[in-house]
């Protein structure tokens, strides 16, 4: 049982790095294209319960879309603690991170994760740092729930359509599985890796049924350029939130642009469950 | 004074995004390079009390040359203006309008405030765009905390360079501080490519380190990152907020090893920030 003390120093250990060779753990996907392939351990057991882990990862083989799940292993017992997240790499030396997320992971679980891409066998390598609290000592959640079913290892393609500076709506998940106490949203480039202009969007992420949807997080601002083609940095979150199960979510977006294809971004969104 | 109920649901709102044309608020550098240019307001005033906010930056030197930049977030509070984060980093040096950063802020700001923003430029004049969401409070109700001090003094609009050295997969340790400013229970790192933006695929392993030569202890244990062609810079270049608990005058470093060895291209430029109770 954690005892939430308003305490702000953390332990922290690494699992996965390779330092012999400047590296991480490689996770490989199935043979099939989106398909999850086996898991990998990612180093030792956990040596203290943690309430907050980091997950660091690149390196991909190939240029390729991603989904992974991070599970912990105690006892013989697998559990998902956090499912489809997304690496988007379709353009070769895209590195990205999840900071601090919200979980707890009982000391002496093995970390191990899977992931599916939509190339076959494609590999990406991946560490993670274990904190023993969160921000001002917080307890970590039970798990990461996917709030998406992802499509080609990659998220809800959202088209802003063909009015440059005017929202389009798409649904990501017409009804959330669990209630959800913080929403994290990660943005990729849809299937176009080679914009024809530098480009920005602004998005909202709503919640409630169609034509009466409220605003959960007002007008995120994105964008990507000629050169990497790709959002940078891709993650926005975890926020605050308190969002019911059976909850229909969606996104409204528009952009700078209106080059079919060049405007269209694939939205993931996650769910911490309390 | 925050009430402390550990609630999970918050209040949000937007300062700085123009619907209009898809862009955030402009902010300009000085007609003099790495030296801060004027404040520029951010939206209206804050509605309700932040406890955390997220800044999004993007669409650097739009048209333009590609620039490093440091930027100062302020709040004018009954004309009184006081800096809530210092010397944030934006490294937008590959090429223009390329780069989009993210930072997620545990930081206190009065309702009624008027958020603006400052920056410096490794090239006269340049600008970026900046969007700001405010929360009513953190993750599990959490309070903000009251500012968000540098640890390093910028250089050139970035970091400190840390040099790995010729010998691959070893590490050299690098002074970021000598000693900080203040106590931090958070800490934060922005990892840039120094001023090599040509280099062949590469990955770091680094250590962020507090206590006196010889006597270092690590703090987050061999983070990882890398970059490779076309973009030829890291692209996701923020780390943290992280919990510690860092006293004031505490010396900070980095401890880094690259797996290759050329000159320059293993290089990095490294900024700390940490969380003022």
């Amino acid at each position: 049982m954690f005892n939430w003390n308003l305490n702000t120093a953390a332990r922290t250990e690494n699992r996965g790095a390779i330092t012999a060779s400047t590296n991480a753990t490689t996770i490989t996907a199935a043979g099939s294209a989106n398909t999850k392939g086996s898991y990998a351990d990612i180093g030792a057991v956990t040596s203290f319960d943690y309430e907050a882990v980091t997950l660091l990862f690149g390196n991909s083989s190939t240029t390729a879309n991603f989904v992974l799940d991070l599970a912990i292993n105690l006892a013989g017992n697998r559990f998902v603690i956090a499912e489809d997240l997304r690496h988007a790499d379709l353009k070769d030396g895209h590195w990205a991170s999840y900071n601090g997320l919200a979980l707890h992971v009982p000391s002496g679980s093995q970390l191990s994760i899977r992931c599916a891409s939509s190339v076959a066998s494609a590999t990406f390598d991946i560490l993670i740092i274990g904190h023993s609290c969160g921000l001002f000592g917080a307890p970590g959640y039970s798990r990461c729930i996917a709030l998406y079913a992802p499509s080609s290892s990659r998220g809800i393609d959202c088209d802003p359509g063909g009015s440059a500076n005017t929202k389009t709506r798409t649904q990501i998940i017409s009804s959330t599985s669990q209630r959800v106490a913080m929403l994290m949203v990660c943005l990729g480039p849809g299937s176009d890796v080679a914009a024809g202009a530098v480009m920005r969007w602004l998005f909202d992420i709503e919640q409630g049924g169609a034509g009466s949807e409220q605003v959960v997080i007002p007008n995120m601002f994105h964008g990507r350029g000629t050169v990497s083609d790709m959002p940078t940095q891709t993650v926005f979150g975890p926020f605050p939130c308190d969002i019911p199960a059976g909850t229909r979510l969606s996104c409204n977006i528009q952009a700078s642009v209106t080059t079919a294809g060049d405007r269209v971004a694939d939205i993931a969104l996650h769910g911490f469950v309390p | 004074m925050f009430n402390w109920v550990p609630h999970t649901a918050a209040r949000s709102e937007n300062r700085g995004a123009v619907t209009g044309t898809t862009s955030g608020t402009t902010i300009s550098a000085a007609g003099s390079v790495n030296t801060k240019g004027s404040y520029t307001d951010i939206g209206g005033t804050t509605s309700f009390d932040y406890e955390w906010i997220v800044v999004v930056i993007g669409n650097g030197s739009p048209g333009g040359n590609a620039a490093d930049y440091v930027l100062d977030m302020a709040i004018n509070v009954a004309g009184n203006r006081f800096i809530v984060a210092e010397d944030l980093r934006y490294s937008n040096i590959r090429a223009a309008a390329e780069q989009w950063d993210i930072y997620s802020l545990p930081l206190h700001i009065p309702s009624g405030s008027q958020l603006s923003a400052r920056c410096a430029a490794s090239v006269a004049s340049t600008n970026f765009q900046v969007v700001i969401i405010g929360y009513s409070s953190g993750p599990l109700g959490a309070p903000g905390y009251s500012r968000c001090r540098a640890f390093y003094t910028p250089t050139s609009s970035r970091g400190i360079n840390c040099d790995p050295g010729a010998v691959a997969h070893t590490k050299t340790r690098t002074q970021i501080i000598a000693s900080t400013p203040d106590r931090a229970v958070a800490l934060m790192a922005y990892v840039g490519p120094n001023a090599d933006i040509s280099a062949s695929a590469t990955r770091w392993l680094f250590d962020i380190e507090y206590g006196a030569a010889g006597s270092e202890q690590v703090i987050l244990p061999n983070l990882y990152l890398g970059r490779g062609a076309p973009y030829d810079i890291p692209t996701s270049k923020v780390f943290g907020p992280y919990p510690c608990d860092i006293q004031a005058a505490s010396r900070m470093s980095v401890n880094i090893q690259s797996h290759v060895t050329t000159d320059g291209d293993r290089d990095v430029d490294v900024a700390l920030w940490g969380f003022v109770p």
